[in-house]
């Protein structure tokens, strides 16, 4: 109502809007497309179940409006509105039409350094803004960065999201994808601040540059293996202190890889701001604002404008057989339109096979810096291609682990609330 | 400081003389003594729920903000400050379950109406019944507000006013308590926090005899004015005179399964 309702006559709650295609399932329900007859925007509608009753409004819920309200930024999702309708909330969002997944999926778009910088210096812009506002997001990673029909990156899904600042909060450690979580949240911390965004941010970049995730561990376990394996066993040098967190367990040993072996064609700069931002001690881990400014951005090549970065064939809810089946084929390289701009570019043969006759070329590759994707897409788009058979959990399962997250978060919540009373003093004298 | 981007929730002085519930025929005596009288359910049950002092300030600003909407004899003030409790525990992260908030709000109930604390069956119709006019009312507020739900508190400028004018912690106890008991009047609604904050600290310097610099005035760094400044203090110093209050039945319609003493009127 927010907006509309001072207004008086203006069309309220369920009327503003026409209803359109079902976009996807989300964790709590389904979203829908819709135009707003107010500003006859395209928008896409979450509906919130409130089903039984049994806890009222759905607490992911409360605290995504309550964050999202206050948050304004170019690359933070605007809610627009929010409205209840029988039994359900509504929250109305502006459209997207795809996410930083599909991107890093479709392979027949070249994301060579302008573009990863690009994706990144919007995706830094708006987790430091979040963090600013001293909101954390707790739950980074490509799928919650939408692509808007403008190209624009926008940062979404607060559901998890919340205030920091408070000294001595204690905190659950079971947030964001495992792929995505922190060391010292493997670890069992507590008391996180920023530093567990900033760490799942360079997993992000890592995976834009790979095609692939970076650290895929498929236990909380292995993915702590996975981290020491590729960065190395933190030592009290670059750690002090890890040796005390909750859930420490000793690992044999490591030295880090030369990362030069995975990231072959990555700029030094490139290098530089991601291990500044994997560091694993979480006070020297880069901030948000400071990686803005890193180098990487200020070096040639320049980033792409967003208007002109190439847009992933899968949108939401407009392929009926693409979506879901092709999804289901298995190497999850879902083969679309092919553009002239990325054959320039070299990409391999195998691609060119598998490409379907009679497909019209994406006219979005073919801008002006298509040619700059052959770095990247030569080089480390192939090694991508060829392991992309990886089993990304599919959005099912994924969805019915957040629902256990969740649960527990709430638990944890209520454990730790004993913890939070704070002000010592009588409210009436 | 979260930058607040929404802030459509303060009201005219002309919409606190007639309010939703003066216009259903609520003296303004008796809408000021439930007021009061809820914000102490709510300041108790986050009491008894183990929930921080936050929970119970944010409920109280939830409350008057519900009655700058909607009125007290359609909202019954014992079935609003249940909601705002329930909500406000969401709000500040320390959530209650629903279960827990009606179990102590029917144990205040039977305590205020000095019968013996008996237990509130959970399986129980009435249970029942409680719990989705508390889930009912929740909605109701989330509407009213059009989903703007932060609330910003005095205490923390208190805090900050304070230390910037270098005192020590007695004036600082003394202004945060008086900040708790802003909140029991409609000052939150009419004003901001900061300025609130302004208003206890000039009680608490009465209170204590503690002298301010008044040349220039001090008040006049937080921008707010004299007239402001004693205008909150009587909103304030109106609870002290009120004392402790009773519930009084305002509406028709008691609130489902309460076994309320309606007082004739």
């Amino acid at each position: 109502m927010g907006e509309n309702g001072k207004a008086g006559k203006a069309k309220t709650g369920k009327e503003r809007y026409i209803k359109g295609a079902v976009l996807g399932e989300g964790t709590f329900g389904v979203v829908t497309k819709a135009e707003d007859t107010l500003t006859q925007k395209v928008v896409a509608i979450k509906k919130i179940r409130l089903g039984n009753y049994r806890e009222g409004i759905n607490f992911t819920a409360i605290r995504e409006i309550k964050l999202l309200k206050e948050l304004r930024h170019p690359h933070v999702i605007e809610l627009v509105d929010c409205f209840p309708h029988k039994r359900n909330l509504n929250l109305v969002f502006e459209c997207c039409e795809s996410d930083l997944e599909a991107v890093i999926k479709d392979k027949f778009i070249p994301l060579g350094t302008p573009e990863i910088k690009s994706y990144m210096a919007m995706t830094l812009q708006a987790v430091a803004y979040c963090h600013e506002c001293w909101v954390l997001h707790r739950d980074l990673k490509p799928n919650n960065l939408l692509i808007a029909p403008d190209g624009a990156l926008k940062l979404a899904d607060f559901g998890l999201a919340r205030v920091f600042g408070s000294p001595n909060r204690k905190w659950t450690h079971q947030v964001f994808a495992r792929w995505y979580r922190a060391p010292e949240l493997l670890l069992g911390s507590k008391t996180y601040g920023p530093g567990v965004d900033m760490w799942a941010v360079g997993c992000i970049f890592a995976e834009l540059m790979l095609r692939k995730p970076y650290l895929p561990g498929n236990s909380d376990i292995d993915q702590l293996g996975k981290i020491y394996a590729a960065l190395g066993t933190p030592t009290e040098e670059t750690w002090p202190g890890h040796t005390t967190l909750p859930d420490y367990i000793e690992f044999t040993a490591q030295t880090a890889p030369n990362p030069r072996a995975l990231f072959v064609t990555a700029p030094m700069e490139a290098l530089d701001l991601l291990q500044a931002l994997l560091a694993f001690d979480p006070s020297r881990r880069l901030s948000a604002r400071d990686a803005t400014r890193h180098p990487y951005f200020s070096s040639a090549p320049p980033a792409t404008p967003y208007p002109n970065l190439p847009r992933p064939s899968k949108i939401f809810g407009e392929d009926g057989d693409g979506g879901t089946t092709e999804r289901k084929s298995g190497d999850g390289g879902r083969v679309q339109r092919a553009s002239d701009a990325s054959d320039a570019d070299g990409t391999d043969d195998k691609t060119m096979k598998r490409r379907k006759a009679g497909e019209t070329p994406a006219p979005m590759s073919t801008g002006p810096h298509g040619g700059h994707g052959g770095l990247g897409v030569s080089g480390i788009g192939l090694s991508g291609m060829e392991l992309n058979s990886h089993d990304r959990p599919a959005l099912s399962t994924v969805d019915r682990a957040y629902l256990r997250k969740r649960k527990l978060d709430l638990d944890n919540a209520f454990e730790a609330a004993s913890q939070d009373i704070e002000e010592p003093d009588d409210p009436m004298e | 400081m979260i930058v607040t981007n929404v802030d459509n929730f303060y009201v005219t002085d002309d919409r606190i003389i007639n309010s939703p519930s003066r216009e259903r025929g609520v003296s303004e005596e008796d809408e000021f003594a439930m007021r009061v009288h809820g914000c102490e359910l709510v300041q108790e049950a986050a009491v008894l729920l183990k929930a921080s002092q936050q929970v119970a300030c944010t409920g109280q600003v939830l409350l008057h903000r519900f009655y700058a909407k909607r009125s007290m004899v359609k909202f019954d003030v014992r079935r609003v400050a249940a909601t705002s409790v329930f909500l406000a525990c969401k709000l500040e992260e320390c959530p209650r379950k629903l279960r827990d908030v009606v179990n102590v709000f029917h144990r205040m109930s039977r305590r205020r109406e000095k019968k013996p604390l008996t237990h509130l069956e959970y399986f129980s119709k009435r249970y029942e019944d409680i719990k989705a006019d508390l889930v009912r009312v929740e909605r109701h507020m989330l509407r009213e507000f059009g989903f703007c739900i932060h609330a910003e508190h005095p205490h923390k400028f208190v805090l900050n006013y304070l230390r910037m004018m270098g005192q020590d912690s007695a004036m600082m106890n003394a202004a945060w308590k008086i900040a708790n008991d802003s909140l029991r009047t409609t000052l939150c609604i009419r004003f901001k926090a900061y300025k609130v904050a302004v208003a206890c600290i000039y009680l608490a310097a009465r209170k204590l005899r503690v002298v301010l610099p008044e040349d220039p005035p001090w008040w006049d760094l937080f921008d707010v004015t004299k007239e402001q400044i004693e205008m909150m203090c009587e909103s304030v110093l109106a609870v002290y005179e009120l004392g402790k209050t009773e519930y009084v039945a305002l509406g028709p319609e008691p609130p489902p399964g309460a076994t309320s003493p309606t007082k004739p009127r």
